[in-house]
């Protein structure tokens, strides 16, 4: 038997959490591509801008 | 990738296709990619971008960008920049395209030709699709697209974009020109050549125009009278007005009249599935944010997709037919009293669908004060959001009576919000431009095209768009905020013995009773002060919202299955539904219209004006809306 109270609040922290990243997502985008770049992953911070930041609208790699 | 001049080809190719606005283009995009399509926005600015995926009869793939529409690579607005930008190679994030599709309509050969001789001297790969060829022959035009490709030097393709006709013998074309070329082509772009904004250079091309066309077009000696003869109609001042005001009239009936068995249909599938899990599932609160919060909350919202998709189906037709134009024709009289310039019209158009699109189509506008007058008056339109609260309200509150003869009071009703709506933005227009915006208004210049049997499946396909928009909504904004809602409504629970009810004691009630006395003389309990939060992510949010609300605090009331629309004709005066549509109608519940107020004057001045002008005002008219009612007796 599951526990009803557990189970809800899971799923409310869950869609808050998954809000609160949609919210932040482009500045998150941003970071995660400049700190790829500063390793020098320069393959995967590419594809990363491409394909993530910049559909995310993130300024920073909007250059 | 393999990239052999002459020999094998890459496997994907890049086709941008471009052409003046209303040639058909996007028609031809969806021709070519069957609405196989993405759509984003270009970075750093808000201009949409479309790209889709096809593959021609010899097995290449191509990747398929519909560029903004253009009259000249002269840029003059920031849609135009972008195309001149993606052919100039200058956007960095964008390939540059290895075979251009220019897309002219054949009835009005003379302006595209322009753009085709600016994309000639480009000197990449042209294939020119000569579009809309049947409307063509039936207003008696003769083209000889053999000597007009002759003459431009680019394979010229007859095309009907609506009925898909030429669509494989134009990538038939365009293949055949990527193994002339061997899919390469000079990232080196003779612009420096390239200088027709000179004088010189325009009167060159201007000649060029005309000789080609007297060669290629054999123009009919007693032209199509159909078009005029329509437009003496329609176009009568009295007369068109009339039939304008007519035609929306009908739009607002049939929203009501047609949407309602659709729409009962929706509401017991809901109301079915909210039934169906509570008896399957022991009480708890699992079972009551599933049914109190996802199901009353999403479903609330779903069941108005009808009345959207209606209104959609008739702002497609219209547009398709070519009456849109015509109307902010008949319109540009009233909009210049008020200082809007003639091109705000479409904008505001467009702004009855949602406002941000209405706001991206101010860029068309280059004087910036006629465009911040249109952006700060765009989200007065009555947007589809709203349309759910609307009819939400209206079925609560109005009786369905018939008046004046065959009319219904409610969407006579509903005409008048939106009405109400249109008259607010002119009003603010015409101050605006007496104060902050002050300034000449310059002339209309409009072309009116001729007019044409709606394409059902441009209209189709128009409609899965908005169907496919509204349940991306409802699965992601309106879900995650009825369950935060839900949750919000539920805790913390009250200590045993504590009077009153339950919901009093959680998060909401108490934001909601912080708020009251702010909301209260307009009329509003906590309950309305507590949803309009979460109605700013979108504006229909507010009734999953009002439904979580009122379906938590029902709980445990053995019996009660009311929908949403009868719990309100309980709690609520007619003169507290009165004021809530009109602070609807005025207030900026919309964060994204003010993000994207933000992008398009890159200021957050504006916005906050925005904001502010809007609440002040929306707030002033439901306090008159509620305290005028309440003398009434509607209290």
């Amino acid at each position: 038997m599951i526990d009803q109270e557990e189970m809800a609040l899971a799923i409310v922290s869950m869609t808050g959490l998954v809000g609160v990243f949609w919210f932040f997502r482009s500045f998150l985008a941003g970071y995660v591509s400049q700190w790829l770049l500063r390793h020098d992953y320069i393959k995967a911070a590419m594809w990363f801008r491409h394909r993530v930041a910049l559909k995310s609208g993130c300024s920073r790699c909007k250059g | 990738m393999i990239e052999k001049k002459g020999k094998s080809l890459r496997k994907n190719f890049k086709i941008a296709l471009i052409g003046n606005p209303n040639c058909g283009k996007t028609a031809l995009f969806n021709a070519l990619t069957g609405g196989n399509a993405k759509v984003g926005n270009y970075p750093g600015v808000t201009v949409e971008r479309k790209e889709g995926w096809v593959s021609s009869p010899g097995g290449l793939s191509f990747n398929l960008l519909d560029l903004p529409g253009t009259y000249s690579l002269e840029a003059r607005t920031p849609d135009e920049r972008i195309t001149s930008e993606v052919l100039f190679g200058h956007r960095h994030e964008e390939e540059m395209p290895d075979v251009l599709i220019a897309v002219a309509d054949a009835t009005h050969l003379e302006r595209g030709l322009g753009l085709i001789l600016e994309l000639r001297a480009l000197g990449k790969p042209v294939v020119l699709a000569l579009n809309m060829t049947d409307l063509a022959e039936k207003q008696g035009l003769m083209l000889d697209w053999v000597i007009l490709a002759r003459e431009l030097g680019v394979p010229v393709i007859p095309t009907v974009a609506t009925q898909t006709q030429g669509v494989q013998e134009l990538l038939t074309a365009v293949e055949h020109q990527l193994r002339s070329v061997g899919g390469f082509w000079s990232q080196q772009v003779p612009i420096q050549n390239f200088q027709i904004s000179h004088e010189e250079g325009i009167k060159r091309r201007f000649a060029e125009i005309d000789r080609i066309l007297a060669l290629a077009v054999l123009k009919p000696s007693q032209p199509s009278r159909w078009t005029d003869r329509i437009d003496r109609l329609v176009l009568h001042p009295l007369w068109g007005s009339l039939l304008l005001v007519l035609i929306l009239g009908l739009v607002f009936q049939a929203i009501f009249t047609w949407a309602q068995v659709p729409m009962e249909l929706l509401r017991s599938v809901v109301g079915w599935l909210g039934e169906q899990v509570a008896h399957r599932m022991p009480e708890g609160p699992l079972q009551s944010l599933i049914v109190d919060g996802v199901i009353a909350g999403v479903g609330s919202v779903l069941v108005f997709l009808p009345q959207i998709l209606l209104l959609f189906l008739f702002i497609l037709i219209l547009e398709d037919s070519g009456y849109m134009p015509r109307a902010a024709f008949l319109m540009d009289r009233l909009m210049g009293r008020v200082g809007l310039h003639g091109r705000a019209f479409i904008p505001l158009l467009s702004s009855f669908a949602c406002a941000i699109p209405g706001i991206m189509a101010t860029r068309t506008i280059e004087d910036r004060r006629d465009r911040l007058t249109t952006i700060l008056v765009a989200p007065l339109m009555t947007c589809s959001a709203r349309l759910p609260v609307y009819s939400l309200l209206i079925a609560a509150f109005i009786p369905n009576r018939l008046v004046l003869g065959s009319l219904r009071l409610q969407g006579l009703v509903m005409f008048g919000l939106y009405f109400f709506g249109v008259f607010a933005a002119l009003m603010v227009a015409m101050l605006l431009r007496r104060s902050l915006l002050k300034g000449p208004k310059p002339p209309l210049l409009m072309e009116l095209p001729t007019y044409k049997w709606p394409s059902p499946r441009s209209i189709w396909m128009g409609l899965l768009e908005r169907c496919r928009l509204f349940a991306r909504r409802a699965g992601t904004v309106i879900l995650a905020v009825s369950i935060l809602l839900w949750f919000l409504a539920s805790y913390p629970k009250p200590l045993q013995g504590q009077p009153g009810p339950a919901i009093a004691y959680s998060y909401a009630g108490r934001i909601g009773h912080a708020l009251e006395p702010w909301v209260k003389p307009i009329g509003f309990n906590w309950k309305i002060a507590v949803a309009l939060i979460p109605g700013f992510a979108a504006r229909e949010v507010m009734i999953g919202s009002l439904a979580t609300v009122y379906a938590v605090e029902g709980q445990g009331e053995k019996g009660v299955k009311d929908i949403l629309g009868a719990k309100l004709a309980k709690d609520w005066s007619v003169a507290t539904a009165m004021s809530l549509l009109v602070w609807y109608v005025l207030a900026c519940q919309c964060f994204s219209t003010l993000a994207v107020t933000r992008r398009e004057t890159n200021s957050w001045t504006w916005p906050g004006f925005m904001l502010a002008y809007m609440t002040c005002l929306a707030y002033a008219g439901s306090f008159l809306t509620y305290h005028f009612a309440v003398a009434l007796g509607f209290g």
